[in-house]
């Protein structure tokens, strides 16, 4: 297992060069830099704005420009936020984090709800429960999740004007009165904030979800092993639960590292929507002002995080599946 | 002999007419497909079934966030049936709500005609027919709004038809360039999988091969002068990194990675060349863009252009950037089927018989992933319109004059939390993102269905 981990994380050195390469390339494609917008500012001579080209390593050629990058990367440096004036890493690790904070949250819930649905709607083929999953599956797979989030948004304001309650907060990561609150307090107080953005974020992974695990189920009933359970007279419940569900889940728990890269982006146009404070918001912003190493150290680390997503993935599907034996 | 295979024809099923039979009863599927029916029509004769044109507002009155207008069916007062009218509408400050609000004046009613012609708004069809008939009109002062209005007053009903055009359009343009990209280099991918090409010289190993012809020495020379090229760039780039370094450690560093990059272009220049399977490095490539979150990729290309840009263009450059986003998945799959396929008896047959790459490519291969290739397709639509509304919807995709379904969307939340609760009809568009994704979903799975043998009913 070890020497699997080990060649797992060699294996991705390579991947997560090319990916850094590559984000390096499309930056510098893009025309002008930071300085070009301060070239039109009256308070900056010319002479000002070319002391700091040099002084920020602007005017290196860009294959220079990506290897001292690359250097600095090692030693924990991601660069220096011309907008911010501060280092990337102070400014953008807050940000992921709070993005982590919904894509952990929204996880949870797909776990929650699909792994359920999936074996309801299995156990009870073509009945009107299993058709209304069905049916429920479909819908949350069509609906755009910013469009949701509009839609939610829209009847808890209804809900605010005609009965005065609010179950949840309209938007935003944290209420008023944070500062005031015990520690316990503030997690709750973020989770409480987080609950519908990560719900909208994983309706459409949750339909998807439900429907490979109801697939995956009916496979594994119709197995012979199943077939040979019920035949010597196991109960129901414990065929479907100890012979069939452990194996139609395996499948299940690979799929998760795939699904990351979509559950980040899905997350960032809700972040937007519900003024959630993570990668996303801050992303455009730093694209509009051509900061580029904040979009290059949004791309590196979210890049990062996937790939350690991934490895985790196989981890977990070793340790699940008995068969997986990597050496 | 050719009379039995003639009635043995008459017999049997062609593939299509049985995919065709099992995709009718897929009730789901038929469905999906008479809704997607309906929204290419209106998107193709967008003109005609628009009230107004899309970009149509005035300034004294104003329009701006009326609600869909009322349309009577009896008279109010008498309570007497009647063919359908409208009244004319009159902007009106509310002192209690400090809002502008809508009042209808009852004194006139206006008909609403069917097949109007409406000479000031004249469309244009495919950018070729030019007409000004439209399905309903209702004469001036009145309007009719039936999904209300926008900011400027301008009809949203139109803008979701027009915006139809275009969101329904890039669906499918993003998907075909994106199943091009993946096709060819899936196809490349699996078929040339194991041939390793050289991308260097490598003269030691040459020069105790055989026989070797004038072009072998040509593009011999060219390789070592192109990696010639790439030594000399690792020796600039060393000292260039030394001398930016700030200490000793970190120079001896960069002198040690240096040499030891030159080490090893000069032993792939003189000793044994740098074999590469074209498989690998597609691989590679499709797992480097897979790695980076899909919307950050996304945003990021985008910003490789100026945002403010002619609207044709940008229609473009969002569909080639969807397609580009794309095409991993799909050349994925394909190099897994090109794979198999190639290792099949009539593929190796026709191989031996000595038919070209090509020749098996086109004949053999390829005929035998179209079942998948139609199925994927489908499926893969939905995804590209929801990444064109999405990247509509954060301001980098379609821009004005042109609209789509995210745009409507963006401009209905640009207000704030606040600006929709008052006018909720500005969340319609949305309404048909959901329509157009749920219909090619069904549509989707109704091909899926009918293209496999284990489902046929």
């Amino acid at each position: 297992m070890t020497a699997y981990l080990l060649r797992r994380i060699i294996q991705i050195i390579p991947t997560f060069i090319g990916a850094t390469l590559l984000a390096f390339i499309i930056i510098q494609l893009s025309p002008g830099d930071f300085l070009t917008q301060l070239e039109l500012d009256p308070k900056f001579t010319p002479e000002t704005i070319a002391r700091f080209r040099q002084q920020f390593g602007l005017s290196e050629p860009i294959w220079l420009q990506y290897l001292i990058w690359m250097k600095n990367l090692i030693t924990g440096n991601l660069g220096y936020s011309f907008a911010y004036q501060a280092p990337v890493l102070e400014i953008i690790w807050p940000r992921i984090l709070n993005s982590l904070v919904l894509v952990g949250l929204a996880t949870v819930f797909l776990y929650l709800v699909a792994i359920p649905a999936g074996v309801f709607g299995a156990t009870r083929q073509y009945t009107l429960g299993d058709q209304v999953v069905s049916f429920f599956s479909y819908i949350g797979l069509a609906v755009p999740s910013f469009f949701f989030a509009l839609i939610i948004i829209f009847v808890l304001l209804q809900l605010k004007f005609h009965f005065q309650v609010l179950p949840f907060p309209i938007g935003g990561m944290t209420s008023s009165n944070y500062d005031s609150l015990t520690a316990w307090g503030k997690v709750g107080n973020v989770l409480w904030h987080a609950v519908l953005p990560a719900f909208v974020i994983v309706t459409a992974d949750i339909a998807g979800l439900a429907r490979v695990m109801r697939g995956q189920m009916l496979e594994v009933l119709s197995q012979d092993f199943v077939r040979t359970a019920r035949s010597k007279g196991l109960a129901d419940r414990k065929v479907i639960y100890k012979h069939a569900f452990r194996n139609a889940i395996i499948p299940f728990i690979a799929t998760i590292g795939g699904l990351l890269p979509g559950l980040i982006g899905g997350a960032g146009l809700v972040e937007v929507v519900m003024n959630w404070p993570g990668i996303t918001p801050l992303l455009l912003d730093a694209v509009g002002q051509k900061d580029i190493y904040v979009i290059v150290g949004f791309l590196t680390l979210t890049t990062g995080l996937l790939m350690i997503g991934n490895v985790l993935g196989d981890l977990l599907l070793a340790v699940v599946d008995p068969r997986i034996r990597y050496n | 002999m050719v009379r039995s295979a003639q009635a043995g024809a008459s017999r049997s099923k062609s593939q299509g007419r049985i995919v065709w039979e099992q995709f009718r009863k897929h009730r789901l599927a038929v469905i999906g497909a008479a809704i997607l029916a309906v929204l290419y029509l209106l998107a193709a004769f967008a003109g005609f079934f628009s009230v107004y044109t899309p970009d149509y507002y005035t300034l004294s009155p104003s329009y701006s966030y009326a609600p869909p207008t009322h349309v009577y069916w009896r008279d109010p007062q008498t309570g007497a049936w009647s063919r359908p009218f409208v009244y004319a509408i009159n902007r009106q400050f509310d002192l209690n709500t400090l809002q502008n609000a809508y009042v209808e004046d009852r004194s006139t009613k206006y008909p609403i005609r069917f097949l109007v012609r409406t000479p000031e708004h004249p469309y244009s069809l495919f950018k070729i027919f030019h007409s000004d008939l439209r399905l309903l009109g209702v004469a001036a002062p009145a309007r009719l709004f039936l999904m209300g209005s926008d900011n400027f007053g301008r009809d949203l009903w139109s803008r979701v038809v027009y915006g139809g055009q275009v969101s329904l359009t890039i669906g499918i343009l993003s998907a075909a360039i994106s199943f091009v990209l993946g096709l060819l280099l899936g196809g490349v991918s699996g078929f040339y999988q194991g041939t390793r090409l050289s991308l260097s010289p490598g003269w030691y190993t040459w020069l105790l091969e055989g026989t070797k012809g004038a072009g072998g020495w040509l593009v011999m020379l060219a390789l070592s002068l192109a990696w010639g090229i790439v030594g000399v760039a690792v020796v600039r780039a060393t000292l260039e990194l030394v001398r930016l370094s700030t200490n000793g450690l970190e120079r001896v560093i960069w002198i040690i990675l240096g040499l030891l990059a030159l080490a090893l272009v000069l032993r792939i220049v003189l000793w044994r060349p740098l074999k590469i399977d074209p498989d690998d490095l597609i691989m590679r490539l499709v797992e480097i863009i897979g790695a980076i979150p899909t919307l950050f990729l996304l945003i990021s290309l985008r910003a490789v252009f100026p945002l403010t840009l002619s609207p044709l263009f940008v229609f473009y450059l969002v569909v080639g950037l969807l397609g580009f986003i794309g095409w991993g998945g799909i050349a994925r799959n394909i190099r897994g089927q090109v794979l198999s396929l190639r290792e099949q008896d009539y593929v190796v047959a026709a191989k031996a018989q000595g038919a070209s790459d090509l020749r098996v490519i086109i004949r053999h291969i390829l005929p035998a992933t179209a079942s998948y290739v139609i199925v994927v397709l489908s499926l893969s639509i939905p995804g590209f319109i929801l990444g064109e509304s999405g990247l509509s919807f954060l301001g980098l995709g379609i821009t004005e004059p042109y609209t789509s379904w995210g745009l409507l969307l963006k401009s209905a939340q640009d207000g704030g939390f606040a600006s929709f609760t008052n006018r909720p009809w500005v969340l319609i568009p949305g309404v048909f993102i959901f329509l157009a994704i749920l219909s090619w979903n069904f549509m989707g799975d109704g091909l899926r269905d009918a293209f496999d043998p284990r489902k046929r009913r």
